[in-house]
């Protein structure tokens, strides 16, 4: 596994567990990766904030932003190891007197399970266990909010998409099935139905 | 209900101190503090609302008295020799005031002496309750205050910063209480203040299990001691300014975090809903809104006071002094 970026950051503050063990992958599938050492700082939501100390090229950060990524973090105790893609979706440099500086980044990991939470958690350097426990909680809190925006998301579309096709074989179709197109438009609608609902549920739950 | 109401004395209440704290500033301690205090005189109490906040005191300000003649400065300072003196009448019936020191270099730490001089006479102040508006942070004072009072309330609002806070308040008050409490044994104190060998501070002992560990590993004799401290300890958790459902939520959040790494079993008050009536209000130096258009909170604040006046006639239930092992230990 070479590495593009200096391997010297590892020395953080607080009690950096793990911390230099964490590889972060950037590249397209198919197209030239590179790896860097890096440090977690802060993670929310699914979204990991990185720092890579000393880069060695630094020519090409910005480009760094919207590529694919993938971070690679060892096993603890008896676990498995994680593996985790995303997306980069901030970059920022910060240049630090003769040194290289350094590089701060965010990756958007989607939704990591519990598990992979806590195996991210437990790398950033000096986490307080009950902190982290609450920011857990609070983010799993949110989760059914989005979780219902979801599912209307795509049963509204499903309805759209129904309703679309009824009018179709209804109107345009080159041989009319009055009865298949009434199917359509009947479910499609009742999709839509359900969407309204849903989402005035979300506003009366937020009121 | 009418049970509790009727025929209660000055002296009947098994709880009759009670402190609103919360560690953050802005969340409406003292609206909360004055909003419970005339919920308990409308149900007939006699009540004496105390602002603790001996740096930056408003209580007076909120209850429409501008130029207090007479506050706990002049208690701390034995101007006043008894704290009954330094009682306000004010123009809620039934509520007396004793106005916070402001202004005065020191007063916002009191002296030993001075503290409990102040602790001693509260107790005996001539009402059914006492409510005690804590300021903002986690001075030591502060903390004191909080953990002397039979009653404890903690405040937050839905705002991620005030649960943070208000979590850091009540982890902060617990620390407190056992480092007095286990002052004199040098080894609790060497376990919650650990040193390296050159005699600097290595940080705090992380969650209260790990703590009981330690503990049971290095002081097994005050082991017991020290889980029947937990299991004394009680809190009530309020929260104010909810805007929506989903920030009912919150205090379930503080009590699981409570739960699980403090190992104590807070109870969830309810809620004050946010209202912006009380805003102008304050504002407008009116005294709290219970007039003809009734703010959206008095109803909760109605239902708050009615457990209050429950909690303070309770006897301690069992649950509450048994001795409850570590989670840890339980799964064991």
């Amino acid at each position: 596994m070479p590495l593009d970026y200096q391997h010297s950051h590892s020395k953080t503050s607080g009690s950096s567990r793990h911390s230099s063990d964490v590889i972060l992958e950037i590249g397209r599938p198919g197209k030239e990766t590179r790896q860097f050492p890096a440090v977690i700082r802060n993670l929310r939501a699914g979204l990991v904030s990185l720092e890579v100390t000393n880069p060695r090229d630094l020519k090409e950060w910005k480009g760094l932003k919207g590529q694919g990524g993938r971070l690679y973090i060892p096993a603890n105790g008896g676990g498995e190891p994680g593996n985790f893609p995303g997306k980069v979706v901030r970059v920022r440099h910060f240049a630090r007197g003769r040194d290289k500086g350094l590089l701060s980044l965010d990756l958007v990991l989607g939704r990591p399970t519990a598990a992979a939470q806590e195996l991210l958690n437990e790398h950033i350097p000096g986490h307080q266990p009950d902190i982290q426990g609450l920011w857990e909680r609070w983010d799993q809190a949110r989760q059914p909010d989005s979780q219902r925006a979801a599912v209307s998301f795509r049963l509204g579309l499903v309805g759209v998409t129904l309703l679309l096709c009824g009018l179709f074989i209804n109107t345009v179709g080159a041989m009319p099935h009055p009865l298949l197109a009434l199917t359509f438009c009947l479910t499609g609608t009742l999709g839509v139905l359900g969407q309204i609902l849903l989402l005035w549920k979300g506003m009366k739950n937020s009121n | 209900m009418k049970d509790i109401l009727k025929g209660e004395t000055l002296s009947d209440s098994r709880i009759k101190l009670w402190s609103i704290g919360g560690g953050k500033g802005g969340i409406g301690k003292s609206v909360i503090s004055l909003g419970l205090g005339i919920s308990l005189a409308h149900l007939g109490k006699k009540v004496i609302l105390i602002d603790g906040d001996l740096g930056g005191a408003n209580l007076h300000t909120l209850m429409g008295v501008r130029y207090p003649h007479v506050t706990l400065e002049h208690f701390l300072l034995k101007k006043v020799d008894r704290l009954e003196d330094t009682i306000i009448q004010t123009q809620v019936e039934d509520i007396g005031l004793i106005c916070g020191a402001n202004d005065l270099l020191g007063a916002a730490n009191p002296t030993y002496s001075q503290k409990i001089r102040l602790l001693n006479q509260i107790e005996a102040l001539p009402a059914q309750y006492i409510l005690l508006d804590l300021g903002a942070g986690t001075a030591f004072n502060l903390l004191d205050f909080f953990n002397y009072s039979p009653g404890r309330i903690v405040l937050f609002s839905p705002q991620t910063t005030s649960l943070q806070n208000a979590y850091g308040f009540i982890k902060s008050a617990l620390y407190r209480k056992i480092s007095r409490e286990f002052s004199k044994d040098e080894e609790i104190t060497n376990i919650l203040f650990p040193e390296d060998e050159k005699g600097e501070n290595l940080g705090d002992i992380g969650t209260v299990n790990e703590l009981l560990a330690q503990v049971k590993a290095r002081a097994p004799g005050q082991y017991d001691r020290l889980c029947r401290l937990l299991a004394d300890y009680h809190i009530h958790l309020l929260i104010n300014m909810v805007k929506s459902n989903a920030d009912l939520k919150v205090p379930e959040i503080l009590r699981s975090v409570c739960t699980d790494f403090l190992n104590l079993h807070p109870e969830i008050m309810g809620y004050v809903p946010y209202d912006p009536v009380i805003e102008a209000a304050v504002n407008s130096m009116k005294i709290f809104p219970w007039g003809e258009k009734k703010s959206k909170a008095a109803d909760p604040l109605a239902h708050l006071a009615l457990r209050i006046i429950k909690e303070s006639m309770l006897p301690p239930s069992a649950s509450q002094s048994q001795v409850e092992a570590p989670a840890e230990e339980a799964r064991a």
